[in-house]
C-alpha cells in the first residue's frame, strides 16, 4: 500500500461578497464546496475542470495561502488544518506552489536572481553568495533560461519566461509536494516538453509528489498517474489516467474530452456541446450541480446530491447514472 | 467560383523593436514581416521569447513606459502608417479599430476598478451609448463569454475572479467595440476546453458578422489547426516560416517548425518522454552569425554557420528561411 502524503476531507472555501446597494447583506461564492481526496506519495494527480470551478482555490487552501472555511488537511501524517503561521513554517518548505499568473506572483522590484535566491536563503539550502549564485544559475538552466537572465527584472521577460521563473523558484527548495497551477500554459510545445520531462526527472530523483492543475488534457494525460475532474466546487470523477480517457463516465468528463482541439487542420470535430449557461457559485443548482447542463439528467438529479460511487479501486464518480444499485 | 484575393488590412514591414535595458540591448523583434489579410485569421506561433507579444505591443503602440522602441520598420493599417502619427490618432485607433487581448490579464486589468466599469469605459469612449445601454451591453457580452453571475460580477474586482474569468474579461474588453482587427495574445490559455470552444466560436462568429481580421498568438497548435487560415512561425525575433495552415501542418519547410510539430503531446498516445528540440535559444550576446537556429539544427550545413538565410518561396505564398530550401542545397527539407 502506498503512503498517503496528503489527505483532504470536506474542504470548503466560501468567499463573502456584498449584496444590495448598501452592501449590508452578505452572500457567499462557494468556490470549493466540500472536496475530499487523497494524494499518494510519489504520484502525480492531475486536476482539470471548468474555468472558475475552484482548482486554484483548492491549491491555495492546501498550501495555506488562504484560510479555509472548513475542512481537514493532513499532510505527511500531521493534521495541519489549524496550524497558525508559526507552525506552518515547518511545512512551508515542503509544500510549494507554482502560481497560475506568473506576473502577479513575482515581486516586480526583485531581480530574477533575488527571487530564486530568496527561498534558498530562507531555508538555508545554500551557504554564501557564491554557492547561492551558482545554484540560481543551475536552476535557471534547468528551465531553459540562460544565466544572462539572472540580473533582469520580471517585467523584462516574456510570458513563458516568467512562467519558468516561477517553476525554478518552486523547485529550488526541493519540496515534498508541488502544487503546479497551469505551470506550462504559456510555453511553446518544445519548451513545454522540456519542462515536463524535467518535472518527471525531478519527481523520480527526489520522490516528489505533484498536484498538477491544467486545462491542456494531453499534457495532463502525459504527466499524471491519476486525474480528478472538478465541476463547480466539487469533484465529478476521479480515475486512473488511462481509465479516464478510455472510459469516462461522468457526462461532464465526456463533454470535456470531446472538446479537445486536434492539431490537424483537416480533423472532423464531434463535440458534445454543453447546453445552458454556467451556473453561479453564489447559487449553485440543487441536487447534482451539473444537472442544468447535463444531456442525461433525470428527475432525481435535480434534488439528490450524488454520492461517491466506486467503480473500481482507482475509479470513482459522483453521478446518479451509476448508483442505481443502491 | 473565383477566389477573391483579399487585401492586406495590416502590414508589418521589416519591424525592429529593441529594448535598451541596463544590461544591454534586447533585440526582441529583429526584422519581422507579417501581412494580415482582411477577414482572415492569422496564427502566430513560435518559441517562448521569440518576440510575438512585442510584435503585438508594437502594433498597439504600447511600448511607452518600457525601455522599448521601434527602431526600424513600418506598420500599415489599411495602407496608412500608424507608427508616426499623433497621440490623439493613436488613442482613437485603440479600441475602436484594433482590439487587443493581452497575454497576462493582470498586466492590463486595473486592480482597483470594478470589472463592469473597465469594460464600459471603452464603450462610453468610442460610441454615444448612454450609461444604461453600456451596462446592458456589458452584461450581455459577459453572458456570451459564459461568465456566471454576470450582473454581480460587474461590481466585483479582478482579484475576486479566477484566472480564466479574468482572461475572459480581457476578451470582453477587446470585443465590445467591434474592432476591425483583433490581436489576441494567448487568449485561451487559462480556459478549459469547453469554454475555449465557446469563445473560439464567438470570435469566429464576430469575424463573419463584422468582418473582423484576427491575429492569433498561441502555443496551442490544436487551436491553430482549428481556427487559423494562415500561420507565421517565429524564432529569435524573426519570422522563419509562413504559409497557409494546411501547408504548415502537412509540409513544414523549416527545421524549427518541424521540431515544434513533433513536440506536440498527443492525446491517447503514451510515451515515457516527450520529444523536444534539443538545446536552448542562443544568448543574445553570442548570437550566431548565420542562421539563428543553426546551433540546434540537425540539418546544419557549413553555409548555415556563415550566412543568415533569406526567405525561399514555394507555391501558395509558402516561405521558409532555411538554406535547405535553396535549389543548390536540395530545394526542400
Ligand atoms: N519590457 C521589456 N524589457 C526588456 N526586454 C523585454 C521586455 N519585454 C520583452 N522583452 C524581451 O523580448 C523578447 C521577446 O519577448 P516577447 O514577450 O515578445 O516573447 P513572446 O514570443 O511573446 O514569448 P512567450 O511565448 O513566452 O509569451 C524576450 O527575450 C523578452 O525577454
Ligand atoms: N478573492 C476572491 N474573492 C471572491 N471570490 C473569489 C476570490 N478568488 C476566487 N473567487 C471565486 O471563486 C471561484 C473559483 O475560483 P478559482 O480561481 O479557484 O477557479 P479555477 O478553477 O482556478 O479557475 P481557472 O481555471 O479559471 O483558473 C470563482 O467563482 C471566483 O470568482
Ligand atoms: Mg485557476
Ligand atoms: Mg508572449
Amino acid at each position: 500500500m502506498k503512503k498517503i502524503l496528503l489527505h483532504v476531507e470536506g474542504l470548503k472555501k466560501y468567499y463573502p461578497v456584498r449584496k444590495g446597494i448598501l452592501g449590508s447583506k452578505k452572500e457567499y461564492v462557494k468556490a470549493v464546496d466540500g472536496v475530499d481526496f487523497d494524494v499518494y506519495e510519489g504520484e502525480v494527480i492531475g486536476i482539470v475542470g471548468e474555468s472558475g470551478c475552484g482548482k486554484s482555490t483548492t491549491g491555495m487552501l492546501i498550501s495555506n495561502l488562504i484560510n479555509k472555511t472548513s475542512g481537514k488537511i493532513i499532510f505527511d501524517g500531521k493534521d495541519i488544518s489549524n496550524y497558525d503561521n508559526a507552525q506552518m513554517r515547518s511545512v512551508r518548505k515542503d509544500i510549494q506552489m507554482i502560481f497560475q499568473d506568473p506576473y502577479a506572483s513575482l515581486n516586480p522590484r526583485m531581480s530574477v536572481r533575488e527571487i530564486i535566491a530568496e527561498p534558498l536563503k530562507i531555508h538555508k539550502l545554500t551557504s554564501g553568495k557564491e554557492e547561492t549564485d551558482k545554484r540560481v544559475v543551475e536552476l535557471l538552466k534547468q528551465v531553459g533560461l540562460d544565466s544572462y537572465h539572472a540580473p533582469r527584472y520580471p517585467h523584462e521577460f516574456s510570458g513563458g519566461q516568467r512562467q519558468r521563473i516561477g517553476i525554478a523558484r518552486a523547485l529550488a527548495v526541493e519540496p515534498k509536494l508541488v502544487i503546479a497551477d497551469e505551470p506550462v500554459s504559456a510555453l511553446d510545445v518544445s519548451i513545454q516538453s522540456q519542462v515536463l520531462n524535467l518535472m518527471k526527472d525531478l519527481k523520480e530523483k527526489f520522490n516528489l509528489t505533484y498536484i498538477f492543475i491544467a486545462h491542456d488534457l494531453s499534457v495532463v494525460e502525459h504527466i499524471s498517474d491519476r486525474i480528478g475532474v472538478m465541476y463547480l466546487g466539487n469533484f465529478a470523477e476521479v480515475a486512473d489516467k488511462k481509465e479516464l480517457y478510455k472510459n469516462p463516465l461522468h457526462p461532464y468528463t465526456q463533454a470535456l474530452l470531446s472538446a479537445v482541439p486536434v492539431p490537424d487542420p483537416r480533423a472532423k470535430k464531434d463535440r458534445i456541446i454543453l447546453e445552458g449557461s454556467i451556473p453561479s457559485a453564489l447559487n449553485p443548482p440543487s441536487g447534482c450541480k451539473f444537472h442544468t447542463r447535463c444531456n442525461r439528467a433525470m428527475e432525481r438529479c435535480k434534488v439528490e446530491v450524488p454520492k461517491k460511487t466506486v467503480i473500481n479501486e482507482k475509479h470513482y464518480v459522483y453521478c446518479h447514472l451509476y448508483d442505481e444499485k443502491e | 467560383m473565383k477566389k477573391v484575393e483579399n487585401k492586406n488590412i495590416l502590414e508589418i514591414k521589416d519591424l525592429h523593436t529593441y529594448f535598451y535595458t541596463d544590461n544591454g540591448i534586447v533585440k526582441a523583434v529583429d526584422g519581422v514581416d507579417i501581412n494580415l489579410k482582411e477577414g482572415s485569421t492569422l496564427g502566430i506561433v513560435g518559441e517562448s521569447g521569440s518576440g510575438k507579444s512585442v510584435t503585438a505591443l508594437s502594433v498597439m503602440n504600447l511600448l511607452e513606459g518600457t525601455k522599448g522602441k521601434i527602431v526600424k520598420g513600418e506598420i500599415l493599417l489599411d495602407g496608412k502608417d500608424i507608427v508616426n502619427i499623433s497621440k490623439e490618432e493613436k488613442r482613437k485607433l485603440k479600441g475602436s479599430q484594433i482590439g487587443m487581448i493581452f497575454q497576462e490579464p493582470m498586466t492590463s486589468l486595473n486592480p482597483v476598478l470594478k470589472i463592469g466599469d473597465q469594460i464600459m469605459e471603452g464603450l462610453l469612449q468610442h460610441s454615444d451609448m448612454s450609461k444604461q445601454e453600456a451596462k446592458e451591453k456589458t452584461i450581455k457580452i459577459l453572458e456570451q463569454i459564459s461568465i456566471p453571475r454576470a450582473d454581480k460580477i460587474i461590481n466585483e474586482y479582478p482579484f475576486q475572479l479566477s484566472g480564466g474569468m479574468r482572461q475572459r474579461i480581457m476578451i470582453a474588453m477587446a470585443l465590445v467595440c467591434n474592432p476591425k482587427i483583433l490581436i489576441a495574445d494567448e487568449p485561451t490559455t487559462a480556459l478549459d476546453v469547453t469554454i475555449q470552444a465557446q469563445i473560439l466560436e464567438l470570435i469566429l462568429e464576430l469575424k463573419k458578422i463584422i468582418g473582423m481580421s484576427i491575429m492569433f498568438i498561441t502555443h496551442d497548435l490544436g487551436v491553430v489547426a482549428e481556427v487559423c487560415d494562415e500561420v507565421v512561425v517565429m524564432y529569435c525575433g524573426r519570422v522563419v516560416e509562413s504559409g497557409d495552415v494546411f501547408t504548415i501542418f502537412e509540409d513544414p519547410q523549416h527545421p524549427y517548425t518541424k521540431g515544434l510539430l513533433e513536440s506536440i503531446p498527443k492525446l491517447g498516445v503514451e510515451v515515457e518522454r516527450l520529444d523536444s528540440i534539443p538545446g536552448n535559444v542562443p544568448n543574445p550576446k553570442f548570437m550566431p552569425k548565420g542562421c539563428k537556429f543553426e546551433p540546434r539544427c540537425k540539418y546544419s550545413m557549413d553555409i548555415c554557420k556563415e550566412e543568415e538565410p533569406p526567405f525561399f518561396t514555394f507555391d501558395n505564398e509558402h516561405k521558409s528561411r532555411c538554406w535547405l530550401c535553396k535549389k543548390e542545397y536540395g530545394g526542400e527539407l
